[in-house]
């Protein structure tokens, strides 16, 4: 799996902090069950990520209570979001935080945003990839940028929802590449793939984890900081086209309630790390959903999401989903 | 003969000791879990997945379909006993079903519904193994135009259902499309109606909406009106449960042609099970012999929902198999649980994994076997506790109705709301307001938002990108003819009789 460049160096900050916690006697450890708060539905991405990481921590025993998966859905994340918020300064109340769920907070202007938790850790990233159907024309983005001049408006690039990850790549596609695009959001990259297959739209934005077909789908370039592993070693990334700001890298994460001590935050990052070194995490996670693996400590979450965040939102400004 | 070759090898793959129950266990699970209401199929699949990480690929896969196909089976049997369908397709099942369990023909309701499953997801299967490539092509072409004009055509048949008052029909059908209108739309992205309330802004829960219009609001019927109840305890026996030769016979057909259509339907990118169930009711409405009489509580109604989402079911994996596309939410899971096995789906999948794939079709005929014989040993014991006084009864259905409402998104918000809807669909049905139409209208209608607004992005508000489609421009044709029928049909009479006087 492709590792990025500074993952090596907050790796190390990792270590550092827990050497500095390890140090005192007193070090803080869970006392009873944990609960371990999933904002979305059963079955969804941030459920099994959860359902994974408790059953990698479980196995290796890297924590001695019981953790309890609880699913609080709604409100595009807002529900858990707040419940988790409700727990302030509670240190056996962890939740699942993804770049998705930040979005929803910054355009639905939610009552609880990213400066209201607390983040403990990230260990998977996501890209984005634009591509055409495998029998189209269009051979590379030059030639989709040229059609899009010619007639504004004509070229539509299709991607899942509306306010979201992919509706934010396509923000920076039309914002960068200099062409009017137009978007059509659907219910999800199945039925995105459906409609890009049937020749109802020209292109489509989708995430590399999920696994469009090569023989199906043509990936014209990688929304990814660096190029990606088979099988799209051969798509170039924009940043290769000449375009460094089309980049975006969607982030999994972890992330307890406000006021959480700073010995429990130390605990949970710590606990993170671990799973992120395990073989198991990495075969039975990372790999099987593609991903791509990562440790990232708490201070340097915490920091990497308040710029995304800041991005997200000039973003959406640009492509008028808020004011 | 390819086909049925490697379908026979399929069946040489999946029919082991260990396969044949992993089927069965998988299907009684389903037959549970599709009976609690507020736990469907997806949940299901998903809470069984990480289980079977442990099997080998081909037992695991037979076991999630098996599940998959005993949650079809056991979502109907609250629709018909308790008048609370489990799921959205459920919804048509109950508008015969529980009329008529309060007849007192509960176990021949349950009956029809196990043996047309059975025949339409029979059906289902049949077109996915002989035509299932071919199928999902066809499904491709299916754009958002089409999609559109397809449920303009479902929604305008809701028409058909309106009953003795087409005005209060009406009333019912826009309070269901003004309900759907919450939340954020996908269509605009932007909160509508929530009021500034978290738990409004993904929109109306459907689950507890139709816990509360169909069973809450019995629970308070019951109470107020005991009468009503007494005909849902009578005492039944099995005999008198199964039935008999000329009813098998009205259904057979009722089934079959409910099973192509559901099928045809199941295979069109996002037009899911509850078109399928839908639209198959209509058509028997329309074409069936006891057509007028349905949503009195014929067998034949119970039939054509259940034969048209079961078909459904199997037709979502048209695409799932042939294409890699997902169907459908339960689909969407398993596609994930078939990625963790290292399978990878599209259109090479035939090719490289010819032993899985004839594996999972082969496991399909299995999975549907045991699940009608797992369901046909449940009956008599279902019939059984409808014998339950009322007394215990009432509250044991009030207490399903909120633990099914809590239990879709683990909150109280949605217990309160399942009460509230409850009390003003009690209401509804005392001022004789029809409460399906609303039910469907809400489920169809975002639909429809949502695929009109993307031909719209797509054509750039151009109106002609409906036109341009042979297949949008040939449903709206059959709307059309759908809404000035019943009005030439008056006018007909008359022009014979004028023909007489010449």
């Amino acid at each position: 799996m492709t590792r990025m460049k500074w993952v090596g160096k907050t790796a190390m900050s990792g270590v550092l902090c827990l050497a500095v916690f390890s140090g005192s006697a007193s070090a803080w450890e869970p006392e009873r069950n944990v609960e371990f708060i999933v904002p979305y539905s059963a079955g969804g991405g941030s459920d099994i990520n959860a359902r994974m990481l408790v059953e990698v921590i479980r196995q290796n025993d890297f924590v001695d209570q019981t953790i309890l998966v609880n699913n609080r859905p709604g409100g595009s994340g807002a529900v858990g979001n707040s419940y988790t918020f409700n727990k302030r300064g509670d240190d056996h109340t962890i939740m699942t935080f993804n770049g998705g769920q930040m979005m929803s907070m910054v355009t639905n202007d939610a009552d609880v945003q990213l400066e209201d938790l607390t983040p403990l850790g990230t260990l998977a990233l996501d890209t984005l990839l634009l591509g055409v159907a495998a029998d189209s024309d269009i051979e590379n983005v030059d030639e989709l940028v040229e059609q899009a001049k010619q007639d504004p408006g004509s070229v539509t690039i299709g991607g899942a929802g509306r306010g979201g990850e992919d509706h934010l790549a396509f923000a920076m596609l039309n914002s960068s590449l200099g062409a009017d695009f137009q978007y059509v959001p659907f219910g999800g990259t199945g039925e995105v793939t459906s409609a890009l297959l049937g020749g109802h739209i020209d292109a489509a934005v989708y995430k590399l984890g999920s696994r469009m077909d090569p023989a199906q789908v043509r990936s014209l370039a990688a929304l990814a900081e660096e190029r990606l592993e088979a099988p799209y070693d051969d798509v170039p990334t924009f940043a290769e086209l000449g375009h460094p700001d089309i980049k975006l890298m969607i982030f999994r994460g972890y992330a307890g309630p406000p006021d959480m001590p700073a010995e429990a935050v130390a605990y949970w990052e710590g606990v993170l790390e671990k799973a992120s070194e395990s073989e198991q995490w990495n075969n039975d996670y990372i790999d099987k959903n593609n991903l791509i693996g990562t440790f990232v400590g708490a201070e340097e979450s915490a920091e990497f999401y308040s710029e995304e965040k800041a991005r997200y939102t000039e973003k959406f400004k640009e492509v008028g989903i808020i004011e | 003969m390819d086909i049925l070759q490697s379908l026979l090898l399929g069946f040489a793959t999946s029919l082991t000791v260990p396969n044949v129950f992993a089927a069965l266990v998988g299907a009684s699970l389903g037959i549970m879990i599709g009976a609690i209401p507020g736990l469907g199929s997806v949940t299901g699949v998903a809470l069984l997945l990480p289980l079977t990480f442990q099997m080998d690929p081909i037992t695991g896969i037979i076991m999630l379909g098996a599940l998959y196909y005993g949650c079809m089976y056991g979502g109907s049997y609250s629709a018909i006993m308790l008048n609370i369908p489990g799921d959205a397709p459920a919804v048509v099942t109950a508008l015969d079903g529980y009329p008529l369990s309060k007849k007192g023909q509960a176990g021949k309701a349950l009956f029809t519904a196990n043996i047309s499953s059975f025949i339409g997801g029979t059906v289902g299967i049949v077109m996915l193994t002989f035509m299932g490539a071919a199928l999902a092509r066809i499904g491709l072409m299916f754009g958002p135009a089409e999609v559109a004009a397809l449920v303009v055509l479902a929604l305008c048949s809701i028409g058909w259902l309106l009953g003795d008052s087409p005005k209060k029909g009406l009333i019912s059908t826009f309070v269901g499309v003004m309900l759907s209108m919450v939340g954020i739309g996908l269509a605009f992205g932007q909160p509508r109606f929530t009021f500034d309330s978290m738990y409004l802004l993904n929109g109306i829960s459907f689950i507890p909406l139709v816990i509360g219009m169909f069973g809450f609001s019995q629970v308070l019927e019951m109470m107020v009106n005991r009468i009503d109840a007494e005909g849902l305890m009578q005492k039944i026996g099995l005999r008198k449960s199964l039935l008999d030769r000329s009813e098998v016979r009205r259904i057979i057909p009722v089934s079959l042609r409910s099973g192509v259509l559901g099928n045809l339907v199941g295979i069109l990118p996002g037009a899911g099970a509850t078109t399928g169930s839908f639209l198959a009711y209509v058509l028997e409405r329309k074409v069936g012999r006891n057509g007028d009489e349905l949503g009195t509580g014929k067998i034949e109604g119970v039939a054509a929902s259940e034969a048209g989402n079961n078909a459904a079911a199997a037709g979502s994996f048209a695409p799932l198999l042939s294409l890699g596309i997902p169907g459908s939410g339960t689909a969407a899971v398993l596609l994930g649980g078939l990625m963790m096995w290292g399978v990878q789906p599209g259109p090479m999948l035939f090719q490289n994994s010819p032993d899985f794939v004839w594996g999972l079709i082969s496991s399909m005929y299995l999975g549907n076997v045991m699940a009608v014989l797992a369901a046909l040993a449940i009956i008599p014991f279902l019939v059984k506790l409808l014998r339950v006084p009322p007394a215990f009864m009432i509250p044991v259905i009030a207490v399903i109705c909120v633990v099914g409402a809590y239990s879709v998104n683990n909150s109280m918000f949605d217990v309160w709301f399942m009460l509230g809807a409850g009390v003003v669909a009690y209401f509804m049905n005392v001022a004789k307001y029809p409460v399906a139409p609303l039910l469907l209208a809400f489920v169809l209608t975002p639909r429809l938002e949502t695929s009109l607004r993307q031909a719209l992005d797509i054509s750039r508000g151009d109106f002609s990108i409906f036109f341009n489609s042979p297949i949008a421009l040939t449903l709206l044709g059959v709307t059309a003819l759908f809404v000035v029928f019943p009005f030439a049909r008056k006018l007909l009479p008359s022009q014979k009789r004028k023909m007489l006087a010449k």
